[in-house]
């Protein structure tokens, strides 16, 4: 399934002024993976992203896109790979269709297979029938995915999507998780951010978990989980707000996370526990016992409590 | 210049294809609406200058104004708002196409739009008696280069504004300023001596004095070689400090 090396990092490091946002990362893509980087917000993650988009220049470190170096070949690195950065920079003064076709130019596209390419995409995002409308006129989700389609102009090798499903609704978001899904049989390579525990398990190979500017872990999603959380959580909401000193009274039960609106139970025998809640009558408003998930790897990884 | 630039060229002709209409309109009407009113109002009170009527004298120039205004409400408002509000020039040098492309392309695009206007100017010119010799078919080059030593300084400097209430203050303290005290209505030499030196310093005064010179058959004010000389300092400084600054911030400083 995964090919040759396409993108590799040694010590990659990113400071802006007296701030360093990304601390020595060490990372390797192969082709034809989908790659994913997790991490609370300001972990450094875009920055990565840019790092290797070529629109950003690394303070130290070693990076390699597709063979080359982004410091001097950035515009030849910049014509393979595809971009859908954090936020839309879609241009208001063209239209839909228009947005496509100026950006193919960019890239050198002939002007008769711009204009081709650009019908298809608009058909593969189900956005042809805004082809012609304003950017303005149309709605968040709909510049998102008129956004990722941009992207793919240049049937680029790499894709990079930072956060690509922010703001769409479900029908719109498993539409772009399918033709994602499509791009990866085609064997392009995909590396993407989401804050999407489901979207992350769905479509990464790996990925790895960020937290200020360090990775904290690195795996397929179910040896993440494996990894780090036990197979159940039971999950109490009280009523109280106190939940900090609730936690103290059941901390012997298993690992309790501390969430803002609940508390979590980690442990392989989830019924006994929520048996043994019940019976110390600390009144909890409800208790649920489900399988764990990617997000309770992730809060362990990432939470106030991680180290 | 390569296809990248070209394709910048393109996306601005894109969207100026939704408003050359009224834009070209304005853009030739303004300086012959200066040049009416002035030249024929003023120009009664004034009658000649160097054995010229006055509107005559004014007419060239006047052109070279509206050149220097189009080209400075594209390289300043404009790049302020694609850098910062649209972000669109981050989203151009995302592909194989650079800064280079971004300022050449708009470059392009700028040209064919003055020489528009200037050949739309000068013909109605014409019909007032305002173009005397055949050295006008050097006007477009003037016109060209003018635009060019305006667009690239006031781009570097657009690029460096990172808050919208300073553009009003580009506006009131550099391109009003210098549209009135360029040699376009009166010579130089009418002002005190440090004036005229800042006069002489702008690249408008020196695309006014080989304007005029073009349309009435005479000699310039300034030789030649010191006219290019001028202009070309201000594009060739203007084309290094712009890339310079758009370098560092849309790519930290990558290539
Ligand atoms: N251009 C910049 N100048 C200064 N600081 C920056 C710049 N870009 C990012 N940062 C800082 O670097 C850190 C990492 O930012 P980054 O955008 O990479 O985070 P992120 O993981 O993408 O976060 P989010 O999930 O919120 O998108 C943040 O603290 C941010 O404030
Ligand atoms: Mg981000």
């Amino acid at each position: 399934m995964t090919g040759e090396r396409v993108i590799s990092a040694k010590g990659l490091a990113k400071r802006y002024d007296a701030f360093e946002a990304v601390k020595g990362i060490d990372f390797e893509v192969r082709s034809g993976e989908v790659f994913g980087l997790l991490g609370s917000n300001g972990a450094g993650k875009s920055s990565t992203m840019r790092m290797i988009g070529c629109v950003s220049r690394p303070t130290s470190g070693e990076l390699r896109v597709l063979g080359m170096d982004p410091v001097k070949d950035g515009s030849r690195i910049r014509g393979r790979i595809g971009v859908c950065p954090q936020f839309d920079n879609l241009d208001p003064d063209l239209t839909v269709r228009e947005n496509l076709y100026a950006y193919s130019r960019f890239f050198g596209i002939p002007r008769a297979k711009g204009r081709r390419r650009a019908d298809e995409l608009l058909e593969f995002f189900e956005i042809a029938d805004k082809a012609h409308g304003k950017v303005a006129a149309m709605s968040g989700g709909m510049k998102r995915r008129l956004t990722i389609a941009r992207a793919l102009i240049n049937n680029p090798e790499i894709v990079l999507l930072d956060e690509p499903t922010t703001g769409l609704d479900p029908q719109a978001r498993h539409l772009v998780w399918e033709r994602l899904h499509q791009l990866k049989r085609q064997g392009i390579t995909l590396i993407l951010t989401t804050h999407y525990m489901d979207e992350a398990e769905q479509l990464c190979d790996r990925l790895v978990i960020m937290r200020s500017g360090r990775f904290v872990a690195e795996g397929s999603p179910a040896s993440l989980i494996r990894t780090y959380t036990q197979p159940e959580v039971v999950e109490l909401r009280f009523a109280s707000d106190d939940l900090r000193a609730l936690a103290e009274k059941v901390d012997d039960l298993g690992r309790v996370e501390v969430l803002p609106d609940r508390l979590l139970i980690y442990t392989d025998r989830g019924n006994d526990v929520a048996a043994r809640v019940r019976d110390r009558a600390l009144g909890p408003s409800s208790v649920l016992v489900r399988r764990s998930g990617l997000e309770d790897a992730f809060l362990a990884l990432t939470g106030r409590d991680a180290r | 210049m390569t296809t990248s630039s070209l394709a910048v060229m393109e996306r601005h002709l894109i969207a100026y294809r939704r408003l050359w209409k009224s834009s070209a309109l304005s853009a030739v009407l303004t300086p012959v609406l200066f040049m009416v009113s002035i030249g024929v109002g003023v120009g009664g009170f004034v009658d000649e200058v160097d054995g010229v009527p006055y509107l005559a004298w004014i007419a060239a120039p006047l052109l070279l104004s509206a050149v220097f205004q189009q080209t400075a409400q594209e390289s300043t408002s404009r790049v302020f708002h694609e850098l910062n509000t649209t972000r669109t020039v981050h989203a151009i040098v995302a592909t194989s196409a650079g800064v280079r492309d971004v300022l050449v392309g708009r470059l392009l695009y700028l040209m064919i739009r003055v020489q528009f206007s200037t050949v739309c100017f000068l013909a109605i010119a014409a019909c007032f008696g305002a173009v005397r010799s055949w050295w006008i078919l050097a006007e477009p080059l003037v016109a060209a280069a003018v635009a060019i030593a305006t667009a690239l300084p006031l781009t570097a400097l657009a690029s460096t504004i990172t808050d919208d209430t300073y553009l009003p203050a580009v506006s009131r303290l550099i391109t009003v300023p210098v549209v009135l005290f360029s040699g376009i209505l009166f010579p130089p030499t009418k002002l005190p001596e440090w004036a005229a030196a800042a006069v002489y310093a702008s690249p408008l005064w020196h695309g006014v004095d080989l304007a005029r010179a073009a349309a009435l058959g005479q000699r310039p004010d300034w030789p030649l070689w010191a006219h290019i000389a001028v202009l070309g300092v201000w594009s060739a400084a203007g084309y290094a400090l712009s890339s310079r600054i758009l370098h560092r911030r849309v790519y930290d400083g990558n290539s």
